[in-house]
């Protein structure tokens, strides 16, 4: 099954116990051996809740799909071949999630239309609160909650480049890694969310 | 585009800059281990699953070709029987009334 393969790629963030150094990762994992998945967790937690959290705008969803985030890395990392690194595999689950939860909710908003969230002239009354991301420093908070509003409306892709690139602040070869796409389409999308935050933005300004 | 809006606009596009990671609740780990169950990480491997279906495929082949073997062997017997009462003129569709 080539699980050797999986070693190299998690020796570079994890120490395995000389002890168990001879066994292929999915073995250690597989035999209940919760330290290794916890030095996985304590490594990648916050990137990942830093990821989760800047798509869901909301810190109760986003420790909720933080835990399914984990609870899938768990149940599949015998799966993980090692083509990518750990950290590209593991911000990939966390893009996915985060996408898959939205489209949940926004499933459930459509339902709820029906009934009394449409006010007499067809508007959608229920307005998202406004999100302050908790890393952000004081005096942009309120700047930045208006930002976030306008990542809301970004197509997925845009959406995904941009909080890959603005919050988590990755290099455009790492996202392309995660995207799976050149980095000159990377940069494309950039350009495009960029162009299109400003759009929506001109939209909010109050002179 | 006024000055001002465009001002406004940048400092709204920067305001994300020097953004710190936030931080995962403590009490998570927890969480993610009473979801997994935590100590009896028992996932069905996925050869089993893979040799277990095989195993039932196989099982329903043997099941459908014992049946047809059953069925074309019936149907033979009744051949059988079929030929045996014409060769002893025991069946005849023809049979006239000589009374």
């Amino acid at each position: 099954m080539g699980t050797n393969c999986i070693y190299p790629f998690l020796l570079e963030k994890i120490e395995i116990p000389s002890t168990k150094k001879h066994l292929p990762i999915f073995v250690v994992m597989q035999a209940n051996d919760l330290p290794t998945f916890q030095e996985i967790y304590e490594t990648y937690k916050n990137k990942v809740f830093n990821t989760v959290i800047s798509y869901l705008q909301n810190q109760e969803d986003a420790e909720e799909v933080t835990q399914d985030v984990f609870v899938e890395v768990h149940r599949s990392i015998n799966t993980f071949e090692g083509k990518s690194s750990l950290s590209t595999w593991i911000y990939r689950i966390s893009i996915n999630k985060s996408l898959d939860f939205i489209k949940s909710k926004n499933r459930k908003k459509r339902f709820a239309f029906m009934s009394s969230l449409f006010n007499d002239a067809g508007e959608l009354k229920y307005d998202s609160p406004n999100f302050f991301h908790p890393g952000v420093i004081l005096e942009n908070k309120e700047k930045s909650a208006i930002l976030f509003k306008a990542i809301n409306g970004l197509p997925e892709n845009q959406k995904t480049a941009f909080i890959l690139s603005k919050v988590e602040g990755l290099p455009y070869a790492e996202i392309s890694e995660v995207m799976e796409m050149t980095v000159s389409s990377v940069e494309s999308l950039l350009f495009r969310a960029k162009q299109n935050l400003q759009k929506e933005l001109s939209k909010f300004f109050k002179d | 585009m006024d000055m001002n809006k465009e001002k406004w606009i940048n400092e709204v596009m920067n305001s994300l800059d020097d953004v710190k990671s936030a931080e995962a609740n403590p009490f998570l780990y927890n969480k993610i281990l009473n979801k997994i169950g935590s100590g009896a990480l028992e996932y069905t491997p996925i050869k089993l699953v893979w040799l277990a279906a095989a195993s039932f495929a196989l099982l329903v082949v043997l099941n459908f070709s014992i049946i047809k073997k059953s069925d074309s062997a019936q149907s033979n017997s009744k051949n059988e029987v079929e030929t045996l009462a014409n060769s002893y003129q025991l069946i005849n569709e023809n049979s006239i009334n000589y009374n």
